[in-house]
């Protein structure tokens, strides 16, 4: 009874500790859980809400060799991770906004991939987007959540895993297309 | 003084200054124990572990410090108080009264110092209100009715009968 009525008299200090427990380990995981550029992939998703987790796991099951890490978040994510943004491997990114990001894209180079059915959206004369989703059926759609139209997905312009020795990120762009 | 059997006798004093030390080592063992179940949970999380593990991370993490708070506020910090409420009665001035003696239901919480009992003593002058430590209590009604007591700045320090 003593204890209760201890416990009581500074509740709002628990609550307030319960509150700095959760802040803190959000950011504290994040941070421990992270791995250096080198060694991860990054997808930013232009929807309105994903299953990050569940499709990072998925994608972490084929990851490429010297892949550590596999992070999908959606473009919201970027409030907390402005450069992460910048700097990712991948996006998917709705027809609409294709021209605004232009410059966050690198031209695909189709001798890495086969682009035999796949339809490819050309920037500048490039392609540079892969539809994934045309309105009705796509690629990652089971985690996902598309808005209305198409939406492509882009090689990151600062990606470390798309150049000529390390070309990783076609290797996981290969399983992305697959996905259901 | 010579006969006087104090509240807070040598061997009470060396029991506080270890109960004390020891809650304040059990704080930083559950902090440091809930730090390392943390960063295990982190070594281990994968992306498909992820949620269940920054979770159980949040959750240790809560409790421990829970625990903590706890032990501080109401074990150490109370402890603490208390010594020093000792040493305050084994170092000061001291008067007697005597007188018969009653311990009250009237208890009261000084705050961040000790917890205390009021005991009514009465003799020809009239009657007095005294104070005592709580974990005291039992020792002075053990101690009978009829008393002389020593009294540092109102405080009971110790008895005779």
């Amino acid at each position: 009874m003593r204890v209760l009525k201890n416990i009581v008299s500074q509740l709002h200090v628990y609550i307030v500790w319960l509150i700095l427990s959760a802040v803190l380990w959000g950011f504290v995981f994040n941070i421990l859980t992270d791995a250096p550029a080198a060694k991860k992939l990054v997808l930013f998703a232009e929807v309105e809400s994903s299953r990050d987790r569940e499709l990072s796991a998925e994608l972490e099951e084929h990851r490429p060799e010297g892949i550590r890490l596999i992070q999908v978040h959606s473009f919201d994510y970027a409030m907390f991770d402005e450069q992460g943004l910048l700097n990712a491997d991948f996006y998917i990114v709705s027809a609409a906004s294709a021209e605004e990001y232009r410059a966050s894209f690198r031209p695909l180079d189709t001798e890495k991939f086969s682009a035999d059915g796949l339809t490819l959206l050309e920037l500048d004369g490039q392609p540079c987007g892969i539809l994934v989703w045309d309105g009705e059926k796509g690629s990652a759609a089971a985690y996902l959540d598309y808005g209305e139209g198409e939406y492509y997905l882009f090689l990151g312009a600062n990606s470390l895993h798309a150049g000529e020795k390390d070309d990783a990120a076609y290797e996981l762009l290969r399983e992305i297309l697959q996905l259901p | 003084m010579e006969n006087m059997t104090p509240l807070y006798g040598p061997e009470d004093i060396r029991a506080l200054e270890r109960k004390e030390k020891n809650s304040r080592l059990l704080c930083w063992l559950l902090g440091l124990g809930a730090l390392a179940a943390c960063v295990l949970f982190c070594f281990f999380a994968d992306s498909g572990s992820a949620g269940k593990m920054e979770l159980a991370c949040i959750v240790t993490w809560t409790l421990a410090g829970w625990l903590v708070l706890y032990l501080r506020r109401f074990v150490t910090a109370e402890t603490k108080y208390e010594l020093q409420h000792a040493q305050m009665l084994n170092t000061g001035e001291a008067e007697t009264l005597r007188g018969r003696v009653t311990v009250t239901n009237e208890r009261l919480r000084i705050i961040r110092s000790i917890r205390i009992t009021i005991v009514q003593l009465e003799n020809e002058q009239g009657a007095h209100r005294l104070k005592v430590c709580r974990s005291r209590e039992k020792k002075l009604k053990a101690a009978g009715e009829e008393l002389t007591l020593w009294l540092v700045n109102g405080y009971i320090a110790g008895y005779s009968v």
